[in-house]
């Protein structure tokens, strides 16, 4: 034989083998008609089968999965926590639940109780469920590779101290969140100790504390997320090699409200976000080395707020429009690059043309360091007595930091 | 009542004729148009709007109120020959004074606005505003007519009105910055709000900060401004104190015209 039809005939048998009906090994077994309740299906199951949960309400407390099983569900099955126990513990590898309903997990003080836990797992799904009310809604722990996507998640926490986070993840890595929309839980998104990973298109809002909260989590990538209205917006921090791109920053709005507040993170992209009407839009402290680049900031409070003790950011190609302060400051010291911003506050002019002012840019208003120094002066803004102090400390700067200049304002602003 | 209503129409056509209220409408006009013609949105439009309101505004209406007191002394000396009561003669002059200029700073602002801006997520800011021209309007107008009633001295009346406008626009504001530079260890939010109750100015500007500022004003200190003022007694209260600004200078200004030799 020649080689060539050799490979072609092994080849059709590897397709074979791949395409085979999985039903010629593995069983499907259907909670609602043979098995009264998921533990017994389970039970009953052997590594690979898929078992069917149809519609109904089944009140079971912790239902521990130790093996390679599919666990799908018809018609929305409710899976009942009854607000005691958590409900679903993944503790084998490949798992994969997809279309449950999974609800009141309970309110515990001792362990974190989970809608569904994901406990030293790889390689498992959590897909299109529904998790309602529940303390914690998903909870990974040591995992990695899995893949949680298409669920929502609801609860409706009024304390802090008595609610869990949304999506939980505890020394993960390579996991991937995508399209999960999340509400009313403390924090939407939580990482601690997680590396490597993808958050993706996903909806944070009406949280309690944050809608996305990490922690000592590096070389990770949020895209296209949308964090909105929730109590203290978003706060990262302790982590390396962030990279965030196209998010939505929105109306996050209270006296310890950010849109983005990054604490000592380095060696970090964003761009191409949008922050709009936060009470301060990015608040930087001791963060290092991080480009900020193509950013909308539109009416917030404060665009920026950059602590002296960062350094190495460099902020440039961003547009601020309507901010009632563009950037704010503690110190006259500065460590940090702004160019090539468009500022809408700008009064400079163009004579050559090239669409670079030909007059640099303070954003560091005078007005803004009062307020710093002494917040209830928030209520002279926009004065008219304001407006003159802001004129002499243009042409006779004493007290805003003259480093922090942008000495490169675009006329118009960019558009991505 | 009928002969106020007579007087004030009289007084409206005069009024036109001095050109100031053109000059009121062309300015508003001009800068609203020329703002939205050079593709400014609607939000950096009311930023520059305020600053004309509350400081251009002021100016124009106390120079006015004192301007047309003492150059219609004639006609005064004229119509107190007449049975009528002076009341009736002060209102009408008031009435014909004040409708015109409201007339042409809510047109001069309104027409450029329906051509080009847009009502969506911004009505009730241009509504505040006309609220708060409107009544700057009339509080200045009757400062600077009461002004000309008590000083015979037409320079000692416009330096009385200049001196009034300075204070209310700069030095107050630079009064309260000192204060509460001084007093910045002691809780400022009260004594703030209490005193920007005293300044029409001030009173006028936060209004429009509550529409303009909502994110800044969401931080801390702001929290507690938004809670009074977003509230419907802060409201209640704000009118209240305008309107209080207003009827002041207009009953001081009538009582003093009551009794004045001409």
């Amino acid at each position: 034989m020649e080689v060539g039809t050799t490979v072609r005939w092994l080849f059709s048998i590897a397709l074979l083998i791949a395409l085979a009906p999985e039903s010629a090994q593995a069983a499907r077994l259907v909670v609602g008609e043979e098995y009264s309740s998921i533990k017994a299906a389970i039970a009953a199951a052997a590594a690979g089968d898929t078992i069917l949960i149809t519609a109904g309400h089944y009140a079971e407390g912790p239902i521990h999965v130790k093996k390679r099983l599919t666990i799908v569900g018809q018609g929305n099955p409710v899976v009942d926590g009854a607000g005691q126990t958590e409900v679903f513990v993944v503790e084998a590898d490949s798992v994969v639940i997809r279309k449950i309903v999974v609800q009141r997990a309970g309110v515990s003080f001792m362990q974190d109780n989970a809608a569904i836990r994901l406990e030293k797992v790889q390689h498992c799904v959590v897909d299109s469920c529904i998790l309602l009310d529940n303390f914690f809604g998903i909870y990974a722990a040591e995992s990695a590779f899995c893949i949680i996507q298409n669920n929502t998640l609801i609860a409706h926490s009024v304390r802090e101290a008595v609610s869990g986070n949304g999506i939980h993840l505890w020394y993960c890595k390579g996991m991937i969140i995508r399209n999960n929309r999340i509400r009313g839980h403390r924090d939407g998104i939580y990482f601690e100790f997680v590396q490597s990973s993808l958050i993706e298109h996903n909806l944070s809002e009406q949280n309690l504390r944050y809608g996305l909260h990490f922690m000592f989590s590096d070389s990770c990538q949020y895209r296209w997320n949308t964090f909105r209205r929730n109590g203290a917006g978003v706060a990262v921090m302790y982590t390396r090699r962030v990279l965030m791109e196209r998010n939505v920053f929105a109306y996050n709005w209270g006296p310890s409200s950010y849109g983005l507040l990054l604490k000592e993170i380095s060696d970090s992209r964003i761009r191409f976000n949008r922050f709009i009407r936060n009470t301060v839009g990015i608040h930087s402290e001791g963060s290092s080395r991080i480009e900020i680049d193509s950013n909308l900031f539109q009416q917030n409070g404060w665009a920026m707020i950059v602590m002296a003790n960062s350094e190495g950011l460099y902020i440039h190609h961003n547009s601020f429009i309507g901010n009632s302060f563009d950037v704010s400051t503690n110190s006259r010291q500065n460590f940090n690059r702004f160019a090539y911003n468009f500022w809408d506050q700008y009064k400079g002019y163009d004579l050559d043309g090239d669409g670079i002012g030909d007059v640099p840019y303070h954003p560091v208003r005078l007005f803004s360091l009062l307020v710093q120094q002494n917040p209830p002066l928030l209520i002279l803004l926009r004065g008219f007595l304001i407006d003159l102090l802001e004129i002499a400390e243009q042409v006779f700067p004493v007290l805003t930091p003259e480093t922090l200049v942008d000495r490169y304002p675009l006329l118009q602003k960019v558009v991505f | 009542m009928s002969n106020t209503l007579k007087i004030a129409k009289y007084q409206f056509f005069n009024v036109l004729r001095t050109r100031w209220v053109f000059v009121v409408f062309a300015l508003f006009f001009f800068l609203t148009a020329v703002l939205f013609y050079f593709g400014e949105n609607e939000a950096k439009v009311l930023v520059s709007l305020l600053n004309v309101t509350l400081i251009f505004l002021p100016l124009l209406s106390v120079l006015f109120g004192v301007f047309y007191v003492y150059n219609a002394t004639s006609f005064i000396e004229l119509m107190l020959t007449q049975p009528i009561y002076r009341s009736e003669l002060y209102g009408g002059m008031w009435l014909g004074i004040v409708a015109p200029f409201v007339a042409s700073f809510v047109l001069g602002v309104l027409l450029p606005f329906l051509v080009f801006g847009s009502w969506a997520g911004y009505a009730g800011a241009f509504g505040t505003l006309f609220i708060v021209g409107t009544a700057l309007i009339l509080i200045f107008l009757s400062l600077g007519m009461m002004f000309a009633i008590f000083a015979e001295e037409r320079t000692v009346g416009m330096s009385l009105a200049l001196l009034l406008w300075l204070a209310l626009t700069v030095v107050y504001d630079a009064v309260v910055l000192y204060l509460a530079t001084v007093f910045r260890d002691y809780p400022l939010e009260q004594p703030l709000i209490a005193a920007m109750f005293l300044n029409p100015v001030d009173l006028g500007r936060v209004a429009l900060l509550l529409q303009l500022d909502v994110s800044a004003l969401m931080g801390y200190t702001g929290a507690v401004f938004r809670e009074f003022f977003g509230t419907s007694l802060g409201i209640s209260l704000a009118l209240g104190a305008l309107l209080l600004w207003v009827s002041i200078p207009v009953f001081v200004g009538l009582k003093r015209f009551a009794h004045r030799d001409f």
